[in-house]
């Protein structure tokens, strides 16, 4: 029965390489049968930065035994592929951010200088209406904090699920550069991140498929 | 648009989108005038016991169903009840003219309903007695009102004593699941806290059962899971694992949800010893770096409980293999051990001599295990039994000595309803 398996598979595997190399002989033949003119893009894909500064939603456990600069900001870069006859795209982004920074005061009187950043690895899907760009995008983030006291300095990191919607207007667009300020919304629930972003977008290259 | 409309904006259309949505809470209710407990000093600690018994509900039935139970704790009176898992938490006190009042709330733990009650005796020749901590020669008759919420009582609640107990002091123990609430029950208060040690008793429970983990400069703490999460902590640098953060910096940076301290387990044993006439705690030690710390306040706790000629008992629950080597490799430099609890496997109960086996409902009553692990002259107590059903059923099948709940008021209610007065540990017979 092995045996009788292990030959149908064989035969399985050679007949897709069989048809494969027959569909790619009569595709190459297509090709050369075509005319010299230059092809539409089908569609691009772009690469990009991003710079925002970011207001954290956030708050002490101790409100009155410390203080909080909920004012940070993040960096990202990203790969795009975007379709020219649809208007969603798809997007990978990854970046990270400082989102908070503040003092705290222990029990023991001791001050410790906190500072709140996560990394982000953040898939998702895109949406463009003329100049204006809607996103969407969940995935990994992983959290790290930092406190430090005049004796010691401790970190964590916690792995959470981020989600980010973004709204981006692009006022700038000459292949392949273009530039758009964007105003964002990111939040990381399993690690109290809930911040509002805005920044500005620069597509710096881009691959067109014909 | 003001940053507030902003940040709600986007934060409904992520958690709509997340599907996370933060449930209301039923705080526990206050009377706003203050109520009447205030008027007059507490019900002498001896009149508590006098007052337990199983009584008739006469009027209020849609509220508490045709009968409850009254048990009482430390400074603490409770009707447990079968309908919806009712708890009525009361206190006493003693007014002018003989007043006995009883006052304090009522809560569907599954819900959001709360409310106020408060009870009077009928009868002001016992009230006299019980307030003077004189034993009581006559039946026990309440009458009073109970309310929706903090507004004012309305509705009629009537009590007529009916029988007593069967015992379950030091017999049965109905044990709290880290708190007088779970996390998802919206109560108002944390699990693993100071307050929630409080409140369990006053819902009924007669032990407790705490989780235990360990900071970066070795303190047993009380939290269940391994990180400080956005769901059980507040604070924004309240961030990553237990183990990562020394107490000051816990202390510095978390407060739990509704705003209390993570306490020690040093400060949790002495509320429960110091506050509470719980019978034991079941300390449920998450990881094996807690065990040494832990075992050791353990131990003194134990040995001021002796001094104070209390019965109260810590326990130190061995709950999976790294925990139980963990407890073994502290063994064999220590003076003493408390008492274990063995949550897995029923051969280690006597192997490792200890006190009982707790095992999870999943499995069933496994009513041959219970009879192997009592003839080696160690309790069952059950986790996590919440449902009438599941409760009803284990407590007929296999007459256990306990069970861990949410539900501690249903646990001793049905306990007195259908269940029998678990036997008495047996001596183990010398192998």
């Amino acid at each position: 029965m092995t045996r009788a398996c292990f030959t149908t598979c064989a035969q399985t595997a050679a007949g897709v390489l069989v048809f494969c190399c027959t569909a790619n002989a009569l595709a190459e033949d297509a090709r050369a049968e075509k005319p010299a003119s230059v092809p539409p893009v089908v569609s691009t894909l772009d690469f990009e930065a991003a710079a925002y500064m970011s207001l954290a939603f956030a708050e002490l456990a101790v409100p009155e035994a410390g203080s909080l600069n909920p004012v940070g900001g993040s960096l990202f870069a990203a790969m795009r592929y975007v379709p020219t006859s649809f208007p969603f795209h798809a997007y990978l982004e990854a970046g990270g951010g400082l989102f908070a920074t503040g003092t705290t005061t222990g029990p023991s009187g001791t001050p410790y200088d906190n500072v709140l950043s996560a990394w982000f690895l953040s898939p998702g899907i895109g949406l463009d209406l003329g100049a204006l760009r809607l996103t969407l995008g969940v995935g990994p983030a992983l959290v790290v904090t930092w406190h430090s006291s005049a004796t010691e300095d401790t970190s964590t990191t916690s792995l959470a699920v981020s989600g980010d919607v973004g709204l981006s207007y692009r006022f700038f667009d000459r292949t392949p550069w273009a530039t758009s300020v964007g105003l964002g919304y990111r939040t990381v629930p399993g690690a109290k991140i809930d911040a509002l972003s805005l920044g500005l977008e620069v597509r710096f290259g881009s691959i067109a498929y014909r | 648009m003001s940053s507030r409309l902003i940040h709600f904006s986007a934060s409904f259309a992520l958690a709509c989108l997340l599907g996370c949505e933060g449930p209301a809470v039923a705080p526990i209710p206050a009377f706003a005038d203050g109520g009447l407990l205030r008027l007059g000093p507490p019900l002498p600690e001896e009149s508590l016991v006098p007052l337990e018994g199983r009584f008739l509900v006469n009027r209020g039935q849609d509220l508490l169903g045709e009968d409850v139970v009254l048990t009482t704790g430390k400074n603490t009176i409770t009707l447990s009840s079968g309908k919806e898992a009712a708890v009525v938490a009361l206190q006493g006190a003693c007014l002018p003219g003989d007043q006995l009042i009883l006052e304090g709330h009522w809560r569907y733990p599954r819900g959001r309903e709360v409310g106020l009650v408060r009870l009077e005796l009928t009868d002001r020749e016992a009230a006299r007695e019980l307030c003077r901590g004189a034993p009581l020669t006559r039946p026990l008759h309440f009458e009073g009102a109970t309310s929706e919420g903090s507004k004012a009582l309305e509705a009629s609640l009537e009590l007529t004593y009916d029988a007593a107990l069967i015992p379950y002091r030091g017999r049965f123990f109905s044990v709290a699941h880290h708190g007088a609430c779970e996390a998802s029950d919206t109560c108002g208060v944390s699990p693993n806290t100071l307050e929630t040690i409080l409140l369990s008793e006053r819902y009924g429970a007669t032990a407790m059962e705490i989780d235990v983990r360990v900071t970066q400069d070795g303190v047993p703490i009380l939290f269940h899971d391994p990180a400080f999460n956005s769901s059980s902590t507040r604070g924004v640098f309240c961030q990553g694992s237990v183990e990562s953060q020394t107490l000051d910096q816990v202390l510095a940076n978390c407060r739990l949800a509704y705003g209390e301290k993570i306490p020690t387990l040093e400060r949790a044993l002495d509320v429960l010893l110091d506050d509470t006439l719980m019978d034991f705690v079941y300390l449920d030690i998450k990881v094996p770096e807690a065990v040494a710390e832990s075992t050791k306040l353990a131990l003194a706790i134990n040995a001021r409980a002796e001094e104070l000629g209390r019965s109260f008992r810590a326990v130190v629950a061995l709950t999976k293999d790294s925990v139980t080597e963990a407890w073994l490799k502290f063994k064999t430099s220590a003076k003493g051990m408390p008492p274990c609890l063995v949550e897995y496997d029923p051969a280690l109960v006597s192997e490792l001599g200890c006190v009982a086996w707790g095992p999870t409902w999943t499995a069933g009553p496994r009513t041959e295990d219970v009879k192997t692990v009592r003839a080696a002259g160690a309790r069952v107590i059950y986790w996590t039994l919440n449902d009438d059903h599941f409760i009803d059923q284990f407590l007929r099948a296999s007459n256990p000595d306990g069970a861990i709940t949410a539900r501690t008021g249903l646990v001793m209610y049905l306990y007195q309803k259908v269940g029998q007065v678990p036997p008495k540990p047996v001596e183990p017979a010398p192998p």
